[in-house]
């Protein structure tokens, strides 16, 4: 347990512990770029040195344990020299990217340069070292010598929590570059984290490259979609559009990571929304008509049918409070059949391996988020979720007149498709997710709702943690949440539903998975 | 003469009057500025009278909050629009207070004598204007054409007439024009040649010694009761002036007279911006005469924005340009209160800062609304004529008094 002095402050730190984190436990806040908790230390940018007392000089304080009677200088002289001469080496080749490069407005570089120097070259008329722009080094990831700073996180992450062993420095002096092996391309699951980690705009998203500056982006934390992991995430997003997911760390779930896979959920939230509310021969209508109409259906069916012989497909995708509000409906109107859609494990599969569903870092076999959360809500109604394929030959058996499906996350089997398409004609289909799908085209009413970036609520993920998101921004309007239609459609039937508000789903919830979604800070 | 039956002249009969209520603004032609008026009259004498302000809101401080401190300069130029230069560097100093930075001693000479220009061109507004709205046109003309000139030096230095934009957290835009000085010094004689002219057509005029002498007067008790600044606080004999009392910029260093009144009626404040233009060429003499080559900005690379050919040739100075063009100067967590001699009296900013790019809080004391404040004292009891003058000699802005 040595006892050190950092800034005149004594701290005492477990053996093993590095100068800046025991300078970071007191608050002292020491730059780096190289440097990342989840990787090893090669001490290679320079930034983070510091004054020690005693050594000769300037020692890197991501590198070096703490040592009995150790006295560290963060904000020295000699500190504040090392780190001028750092950054002034570090820009000697940099280019004049700022204008056209993605990271301007989150980049170190610009940060540490502002805060710590912030004095002029001294590199005069010479011309820069020019090398290779935008150049892919695997499907996801672009990469620009000129303004890498050869930190090697990226190199370090593929060799350290990947495994795949990816990258590689080549070339010697102000001639390196990150390159791949050859023949190899930067295609493991994981590649788009090198971007995250990367402190300056070397390596940017093929997805998001010049689609968004960061400082016009609003960040929400969020849970992303992809898998049962539940992986941490902020939404980014700009005017109602999602422009990128980032990694919220998260040590409990994903630490600092998100899969690419993940991260491309986000490019199908805004596509074939289902934008109106839609009923019969009404077409695109208003909600009113919408609920009116459906109001109108459902009492006929339910005069002449009884409430068992409508069916309910349920989401593994949807959040708790809809499903709640499902299973309450459900109760209320005596539906015992509910069908769980769910997106199949092979929804996505690694890169590499594309016979595998699952990693043993992310990436579950299970591609919902939230199918914990629909088995345990289910249970404690009392209701059997039943497998989707049944429905045809319920259909055909008599035992279901009438379906309502609250999800577009349909199978894509071709055969189930037509099996369905068949059994459901001439019988009330009432369709009511945010997307469309080959069901919708054969609804009879259509009712829109928000994407889960629109919306706050939790997921459970596969290891049964309840975790909450926040709305990003709100849908457009004649959009509205289950929940919502749900009530109001109960309402009108003269069905009283036993959580008639937020506030009440929200408890219910909580008693039922035993736990209560934490929720998210906002910001970052 | 026909006499009632009691015998009474039917001119003596008592008239049975009763207080009418006017409404004058808020778009009357001699309110400058959209304020409104409320007067009750009882026939030419006014009762009451009633002054509503906030006509003209934008805003100006929730606004700033949205803007990096430089951003707020724009702003400041649309306080008292006809001396905005004086805005800006009152602006700029508080800032300055509150990083902790100490402008070059040009720039102060330049602060110095543009603001004293800036307010001649205040002055002559006000006095022309005043003029002009009793009915002495050729006066308004005269001294129009005098703060045009001094408009076209002013254009040449910033680049533009009004919202001059001139100040810089740290400095200035940029150093006066080489023949900045020439330019000047043949302006002056013109400007003393206006000043007479106006003079000699207005100080000895016996209708407007009528109009002015003995209306809109308040003791020097009540303008310091009601927070008086500037020449209207002076008309009435109190020796204050920001310039003089707490010095600032280089007006330590020049020699200038406190001009005072004696009555505080709307001809002592006429003759005290009078004088005063004269004493505001004295220093802007005196400036150019002591002011050496040098810089106009201060050397913190963290607050001045590079020159254009570093900040286009070398990524330190894009960096520099882009963390203080987008994030805006960090200005230290705390509080200051700056204030500097306006065209109406002590123009104050108070401002906020949580370390951010962006103000907190910017809260401006803006001369006029306190004189606007004690408005009804003055006119009240006084005819309906006379506070066509009273409000001129006040000098409300419109764009100053935005709440």
């Amino acid at each position: 347990m040595p006892t050190l002095t950092i800034n005149g402050t004594q701290v005492t730190v477990d053996e093993g512990t590095t100068i800046l984190h025991a300078a970071n436990s007191i608050g002292v806040q020491i730059p780096h770029f190289c440097y990342h908790p989840a990787l090893s230390r090669p001490a290679n940018c320079r930034m983070c040195l510091v004054e020690v007392k005693k050594a000769n000089k300037p020692l890197p304080a991501c590198y070096n344990f703490c040592t009995e009677g150790m006295v560290v200088e963060t904000e020295s002289d000699l500190t504040h020299r090392a780190r001028k001469s750092v950054l002034e080496f570090i820009l000697l080749n940099h280019p004049i990217d700022c204008p056209i490069c993605d990271q301007a407005g989150e980049c170190k570089l610009q940060d540490y340069y502002f805060a710590h120097s912030a004095q002029s070259s001294r590199l005069g008329e010479l011309e820069k070292v020019h090398k290779v722009k935008a150049f892919p080094l695997g499907p996801e990831v672009v990469y620009d010598g000129e303004r890498c700073i050869l930190c090697t996180r990226c190199v370090r992450f593929c060799e350290e929590v990947t495994q795949t062993r990816d990258l590689t420095v080549i070339e010697r002096n102000d001639l390196c570059e990150i390159r791949t092996f050859p023949g190899q391309e930067l295609d493991n699951d994981y590649s788009l984290c090198t971007v995250d980690m990367c402190p300056v705009g070397a390596l940017t998203d093929r997805n998001f490259r010049f689609k968004c500056r960061v400082w016009f982006m609003g960040s929400t934390p969020s849970i992303c979609t992809g898998c049962a992991k539940g992986c941490n995430i902020y939404v980014d997003h700009f005017q109602g559009e999602v422009q990128r997911y980032r990694p919220r760390t998260n040590p409990a779930v994903n630490a600092f990571w998100l899969c690419d896979h993940g991260r491309r959920t986000r490019l199908r939230l805004h596509r074939d929304r289902l934008s109106a509310p839609s009923a019969g021969a009404h077409g695109a209508c208003t909600s009113v008509i919408a609920i009116t109409e459906t109001v109108r259906r459902l009492r006929a069916f339910l005069k002449n049918n009884k409430g068992e012989q409508l069916a309910f497909i349920v989401s593994a995708e949807s959040r708790n409070e809809d499903l709640l509000s499902v299973f309450d409906l459900a109760q209320r109107l005596g539906v015992q059949r509910c069908y769980l859609a769910a997106h199949p494990d092979d929804a996505f599969t690694l890169r590499r391996h594309p016979e595998r569903h699952s990693d043993g870092i992310l990436i579950q076999a299970d591609k919902n988020p939230n199918r914990r959360g629909a088995e345990t809500l289910a249970a404690a109604a009392g209701i059997a979720l039943r497998p989707l394929s049944d429905l045809p030959n319920d259909f055909a058996a008599g035992d279901v007149r009438a379906l309502w499906c609250f999800t577009e996350a349909l199978p894509a089997a071709p055969e189930l498709q037509q099996a369905l398409v068949k059994a459901v004609k001439n019988h009330l289909v009432i369709y009511q997710a945010p997307y469309q799908s080959w069901l919708s085209a054969v609804a009879n009413i259509a009712l829109p709702t928000p994407s889960h970036v629109e919306m706050a609520g939790s997921f459970v993920n596969g290891d049964g943690l309840c975790q909450g998101f926040a709305q990003a921004f709100p849908a457009p309007k004649p959009v509205l949440p289950h929940r919502a239609w749900i009530a109001a459609i109960a309402q009108r039937l003269r069905v009283r539903l036993d959580h008639p508000d937020d506030a009440a789903l929200a408890a219910e919830i909580a008693r039922q998975l035993q736990q209560a979604p934490p929720t998210p800070a906002s910001g970052g | 003469m026909n006499r009632d039956v009691l015998g009474t002249l039917e001119l003596e009969v008592p008239l049975n009057t009763e207080a009418m209520i006017l409404n004058m603004g808020p778009s009357h032609p001699a309110t400058h500025g959209t304020v409104r008026f409320i007067l009750t009259l009882d026939g030419e004498t006014i009762i009451k009278f009633d002054t509503e302000i906030g006509y003209l809101h934008r805003g100006f401080e929730k606004s700033c909050e949205h803007a990096t401190w430089q951003q707020v300069f724009p702003y400041t130029d649309r306080l008292n629009y006809v001396s905005p230069l004086i805005n800006n560097f009152g602006y700029a100093l508080t800032v300055e207070k509150l990083l902790g930075i100490k402008v070059t001693d040009r720039c102060e000479y330049i602060r110095t004598l543009m603001a004293e220009i800036s307010r001649i061109c205040d002055y002559l507004t006000c006095v022309g204007a005043g003029a002009l709205e009793l009915g002495a046109f050729t006066a308004f003309l005269y001294a129009i054409e005098g703060r045009e000139f001094l408009w076209d030096l002013i254009e040449e230095v910033a680049g533009q007439r009004m919202m001059a934009t001139y100040a810089r957290i740290g400095g200035l835009a940029n150093d006066l024009p080489p023949d900045f000085d020439a330019k000047w010094k043949a302006l002056r004689p013109h400007l003393f040649y206006l000043l007479d002219t106006i003079d000699a057509l207005l100080t000895r005029n016996r209708i407007f010694i009528d109009r002015m002498q003995g209306t809109g007067a308040i003791s020097a008790q009540d303008a310091l009761a009601h927070g008086f600044t500037g020449p209207c606080l002076r008309a009435t004999g109190v020796d204050y002036d920001v310039r003089k009392t707490f010095p600032y910029h280089k007006y330590g260093e020049v020699e200038f007279d406190v001009v005072l009144g004696s009555r505080g009626d709307n001809y002592d404040r006429y003759r005290v911006r009078m004088e005063e233009m004269r004493q505001s060429i004295r220093i802007v003499d005196q400036c150019l005469a002591q002011m050496a080559p040098g810089p106009v900005t201060c050397d913190d690379p963290r607050v001045i924005i590079p020159p254009k050919d570093q900040t286009y040739n070398s990524i330190e100075g894009m960096i520099r340009h882009f963390k203080i063009i987008f994030e805006g100067t960090q200005v230290p967590p705390g509080e200051a209160y700056g204030y500097v001699e306006g065209g109406n009296g002590e123009l104050g900013f108070y401002i906020v800062s949580l370390g951010s790019g962006r103000p907190w809080k910017i809260k401006v004391r803006p001369p006029c609304f306190y004189l606007m404040g004690a408005l009804h004292k003055m006119v009240e009891g006084a005819m309906l004529a006379d506070i066509i003058p009273t409000f001129d000699t006040i000098n409300l802005i419109g764009g100053e008094i935005d709440r």
